[in-house]
């Protein structure tokens, strides 16, 4: 894949968000000075919107899920959102799902804010996604403003088609442990040991992030009595371990847990075999 | 400035005579890390095997192989599994693998997919006992009640072989994708990150871990940022740091709370507004944040750049340095075909005078942090013929291309190098390009 000639892989995207072919590029001046932006910025704040929506859709229904991206691309969204509102001339944020809580007081958008960013200072920096942190990027003026290829509800419907979507997925992941704020304080408090009960308490309704969470399919099978099942089955012949010479085949499978044998005398002699077995290994070192 | 000279290159699993665009998938190497000593290098594929390789011993017979790694041990790490009441794909890919300081005979390492980590121990075994009393010598067990006399077991020499055994599992703790381990200096413990929490384990203990970061917030909808990558203090084991998707750092002391959400300092660059973009943020994500050898500063890498960071500095970074910055107006593209979306790895040299990272096209870049100076180099099997000196490229961003020089446009986006690794006390590297591993020296006079 070369970029000149777009991504193969990616075929289909190109032809419908053709960035890769017919683009005019401006010639760099050199390596130190300030790379010239993308020449047809102007024009593709709503093909990069269908865009991110594509690949968001994308992520979501794919076997392998990434988190990390689906966040990325849907901050991305957020920002695009925003742009294309702030120069629709809408007077208030839009109330996309996709939208974090604004914390009340704060300005609804980052019209006012010109010219170069200010971090917050430190007292107002909070825990991740905490959503009171939230320093909204300044608009970007600079850049000449792009036509739309949709309007909010079509947005928000297409938003909300993803979401409805993604909402069949029951939510079975263990909860968050909300420690209260007093906990942090008390150095003398055990650690929080993880929850591994995916049942402990019922959750939220899904959104587009919770059908990432892996839900280990053993967690299910928390009732006993189904080891009963494979009671009859004799594995121990697995169980024993074999040594490979250096770099030519894969060794060992993981240790199963020995089932109970049919015969008492058969399991002694097995177990004096492991006992020797043991034995000999820390001899031979 | 190393000059680099190629004595090995490995494709683990491939036919030598294929061409590296007809590879297997499973053999896309997805790890790479040296040992404690430098004489093991292990790498993980995408198949969910683990290949370590050792440095042969210098012998005066084969004076010209002195230093050469070759295959030491192979072994399936991690097996495909499948969540079929969310329908759910869980790779066997290794993700990461780290080492265990050796104690005894035998070496332990920690290799991790997705969802589970593992403990490995991989040992020699060059002795075989004969004269069982209980089993004949060709594995059958012997009648009990036949058994009249008894005898010691004899200690017999046999060829050398290496054994990988899973000593520990470590499961059912982490709900969304691991991306880190970390090995804590005490020896004791470890952690592992995931998107959105990091545990703490004790070596001993699998049954059991502690959350120490939580940032899953109680609305989903609400999710704004992930954990990217995590990374315990070389020194201190009360320490640990952790990335984040908005390009911030986090370092957290585990005496301050049970709960390391607030952090105890928080490391975050300014925007430059010159470079402002909707693609900001995806570029300003943290794939890989490295501690030090001495402690004193932390190197994280984004999408254009790699910074050094001194852990006492919050505001901003010691020193950046660009890795591709000619890529920055061609983000729009890269966004398309989710090439932003790459997470290169960094590496330390031994003293911390020396920083590598990769790029695309096979490319990977050195930056000496004395004398400023960079280099960028190619792994390729065209240019790395053993015993080659590499030579120094360069990609040209405009103007009039000069002979050896490549353009940005016709950079191969698919070659890509993720994962490097420095031995820790020689000018040697590893770098894996897709699913071919290249060993490169420092070349001796």
């Amino acid at each position: 894949m070369v970029l000149k000639k777009g991504c193969e892989k990616h075929g289909h995207l190109t032809s419908l968000f053709p960035f890769g072919k017919g683009v005019k590029r401006k010639r760099h001046e050199g390596d130190g000075q300030p790379a010239v932006q993308c020449a047809p910025q102007t024009f593709h704040c709503g093909t990069l919107l269908d865009l991110s929506l594509f690949k968001l859709r994308q992520n979501c229904v794919l076997a392998e899920r990434n988190l990390h991206r689906s966040v990325l691309i849907a901050n991305t969204l957020r920002r695009l959102q925003a742009e294309i509102h702030l120069e629709s001339g809408c007077s208030e944020m839009p109330t996309g799902r996709l939208k974090p809580a604004q914390p009340p007081g704060q300005p609804a958008s980052g019209a006012n804010q010109v010219g170069p960013v200010s971090k917050p200072g430190r007292e107002t920096i909070t825990d991740l996604n905490n959503n009171l942190a939230g320093v909204t990027k300044p608009s970007l003026t600079e850049v000449p403003f792009c036509l739309l290829s949709g309007n909010d509800s079509s947005l928000s419907s297409a938003i909300s088609t993803i979401l409805q979507d993604l909402d069949f997925v029951e939510d079975l992941s263990p909860p968050p442990v909300q420690v209260s704020p007093e906990d942090d304080h008390d150095h003398l408090l055990p650690l929080k040991p993880a929850s591994l009960d995916p049942r402990a308490e019922p959750r939220p309704p899904d959104s587009i992030f919770a059908a990432f969470e892996i839900a280990d399919s053993n967690d299910f099978l928390i009732d006993g009595s189904l080891d009963a099942i494979f009671e009859d089955i004799d594995t121990s012949m697995y169980d024993i371990q074999q040594g490979f010479p250096a770099g030519t085949c894969p060794t060992s499978q993981p240790l199963k847990t020995t089932r109970s044998s049919p015969s008492i005398m058969a399991h002694n002699s097995r177990t004096d075999f492991t006992e020797l077995e043991n034995l000999m290994d820390l001899l031979a070192g | 400035m190393m000059i680099a000279t190629v004595f090995k290159t490995s494709t683990p699993g491939t036919n030598s005579l294929m061409s590296t665009s007809s590879f297997d998938q499973a053999d896309i190497i997805s790890t790479v890390e040296f040992n404690y000593s430098g004489d093991l290098l292990a790498t993980g594929d995408k198949g969910g095997r683990v290949v370590i390789f050792q440095r042969e011993q210098e012998s005066k017979n084969r004076p010209h192989h002195r230093g050469e790694y070759n295959v030491y041990s192979t072994f399936q790490s991690h097996e495909p599994e499948f969540d079929y009441l969310k329908s759910l794909e869980i790779e066997e890919k290794i993700n990461k693998i780290r080492w265990l300081p050796q104690q005894n005979a035998a070496h332990f390492l920690l290799s991790t997919n997705d969802k589970t980590i593992k403990l490995w121990k991989i040992s020699e075994r060059d002795k075989r006992a004969e004269g069982y009393n209980l089993k004949e010598e060709d594995g059958r067990f012997r009648d009990p009640v036949r058994i009249t006399t008894l005898r010691v077991p004899v200690l017999k020499p046999m060829d050398l072989m290496v054994e990988a055994s899973p000593r520990r599992i470590f499961a059912n703790a982490h709900t969304y994708h691991i991306n880190s381990i970390s090995v804590n200096s005490d020896y004791e413990t470890y952690l592992s990150a995931d998107d959105l929490r990091i545990n703490l384990w004790h070596l001993e203990i699998t049954d059991r871990s502690f959350n120490i970061v939580d940032i899953k917030p109680a609305n989903m909808e609400e999710l704004t940022e992930v954990i990217t990558a995590a990374e315990c203090h070389p020194h201190q084991c009360n320490v640990f740091a952790y990335s984040s998707s908005k390009g911030t750092i986090r370092l957290c002391d585990m005496r301050a709370g049970a709960l390391c959400d607030q952090h105890s300092k928080f490391f975050e660059e300014p925007e430059d507004p010159s470079n402002r973009s909707f693609f900001s943020e995806i570029i300003s994500s943290i794939s890989d944040v490295k501690f030090s050898h001495n402690g004193r500063y932390m190197m994280t890498r984004d999408y254009l750049s790699v910074k050094v960071w001194d852990v006492n500095m919050e505001t901003r970074p010691l020193e950046t340095y660009q890795v591709h910055e000619y890529l920055r107006s061609k983000l729009c593209s890269l966004y398309e075909n989710d090439c932003i979306f790459d997470k290169f790895e960094c590496c330390w040299n031994g003293s911390d005078s020396a920083i590598m990272t990769g790029s695309y096209n096979n490319f990977f870049r050195m930056f000496d942090r004395n004398t400023k100076r960079d280099i960028t180099l190619e792994a390729s099997r065209e240019s790395s013929k053993p015993r080659a000196i590499l030579k120094p490229r360069k990609v040209c961003t405009g103007g009039k291309r000069k002979k050896d020089e490549i353009s940005v446009d016709s950079l191969d986006f698919n070659k890509k190098i993720l994962h490097t690794a420095w031995h820790p006390k020689e000018n040697i590297i590893a770098v894996a390009a897709t699913n071919n591993l290249y060993i490169f020296q420092d070349k001796v006079n």
